[in-house]
């Protein structure tokens, strides 16, 4: 782009653009070159349905990824498995997330309540549900990339979720 | 009606469970956080992963925001942490796996589709400015636009001091597009 010769103002008047001519056409341009994908928008409505007041909200407390980056360790990825770790009150979600293209598995554990499902949710995607075995793990594979929700029934009648995370 | 109101208003609205609340609430913001994201050269999946996820996350604490007429910022400092989480995720190893939300200076994200030389001119110009000035600049011509005090609340700035940045940014803008009239 450098050494470009441009060609005089704004619609070739001559004349430069004013601030406001120039912000205007700015996003006219961004409308063209890199618009919102139509999924998104259409996407908004939809993710109203994923709302739930009843259940108990775990939120992330730690992301490997994450940590990584702010440690400035150069994490090697593809090679490790990415943990994430979803707290509420004393009850703790450790979660592995494998990575093969656009797929994820996931291994994890709940630990301080007794869970009898989890149903893994990603936005705009089927649910898919999976036992909890022995000492609160439980396996899910062949997600799609995407934000992620775990769903949990617990043993006492209580719903609890994960915060929303992209995996 | 529901397109003027406050954010209060949509947010405690959309708490109760009405819709169209939540609709005009997202609609207000995607295109905002759309271009936030794509600053940082998140490929498009990425990009639509964090404003979905934000949304998400801004679902999940209807009941909690605080302080409502600060959403703007909230939704900013969200997608900007999001932006990181995403961009280190899965299994492609990245160039130089050293992620800083710095913009980089590769070509402009959709360059391409402009056909129009002096537009392609133009929209790589705003590519090679500076952070602050492409944050601003990125930030204002969002569709809609925020007002200058979510823009300042956005970029940590105070409303005083983000139209004299504009004017001095669109300035260099100019120039750097040779728009300024000096080639003429």
């Amino acid at each position: 782009m450098t050494g470009r010769q441009a060609t005089g103002g704004c619609g070739g008047a001559g004349r430069p653009p004013s601030d406001d001519e120039l912000i205007t056409r700015l996003r006219r341009l961004a409308g063209q070159a890199d618009p919102v994908p139509e999924s998104l928008l259409s996407a908004a409505r939809a993710a109203f349905a994923l709302r739930d007041v009843d259940a108990r909200v775990a939120e992330l407390v730690r992301d490997s990824a994450v940590d990584a980056a702010q440690l400035a360790v150069r994490a090697a990825a593809g090679t490790d498995p990415r943990m994430l770790s979803f707290e509420t009150g004393g009850t703790t979600i450790e979660c592995e997330v494998m990575a093969r293209s656009d797929q994820r598995d996931i291994r994890g554990q709940l630990s301080g309540g007794e869970a009898t499902s989890v149903e893994a949710q990603v936005a705009g995607a089927a649910t898919v549900s999976a036992d909890v075995g022995a000492h609160g793990w439980f396996t899910i594979r062949g997600l799609p990339a995407g934000p992620l929700r775990l769903r949990c029934q617990l043993a006492d009648g209580a719903t609890l979720v994960t915060s929303w995370t992209p995996v | 009606v529901v397109d003027d109101a406050s954010n209060s208003k949509l947010v405690a609205a959309a708490a109760a469970g009405d819709e169209e609340a939540w609709s005009a609430l997202v609609d207000r913001y995607t295109s905002l956080l759309w271009n936030q994201a794509r600053q940082y050269r998140l490929t498009p999946a990425d990009a639509a992963d964090v404003v979905q996820t934000t949304r998400l996350r801004l679902l999940e604490n209807l009941d909690r925001i605080a302080d409502p007429e600060r959403l703007p910022g909230w939704l900013a400092t969200t997608a900007r942490r999001e932006c990181m989480r995403v961009s280190r995720r899965g299994d492609i190893p990245r160039p130089g796996d050293d992620f800083t939300a710095i913009p980089d200076d590769g070509p402009a994200p959709g360059e391409r589709l402009l056909r129009d030389e002096r537009d392609a001119a133009l929209w790589a110009a705003l590519a090679t400015m500076g952070e602050p000035c492409q944050r601003l600049l990125r930030l204002l011509i969002s569709d809609p636009p925020p007002s200058y005090a979510e823009a300042a609340q956005i970029l940590n700035m105070k409303v005083g001091s983000i139209g004299p940045t504009r004017q001095r940014c669109l300035k260099t803008l100019r120039r750097l597009a040779g728009l300024d009239g000096s080639e003429s």
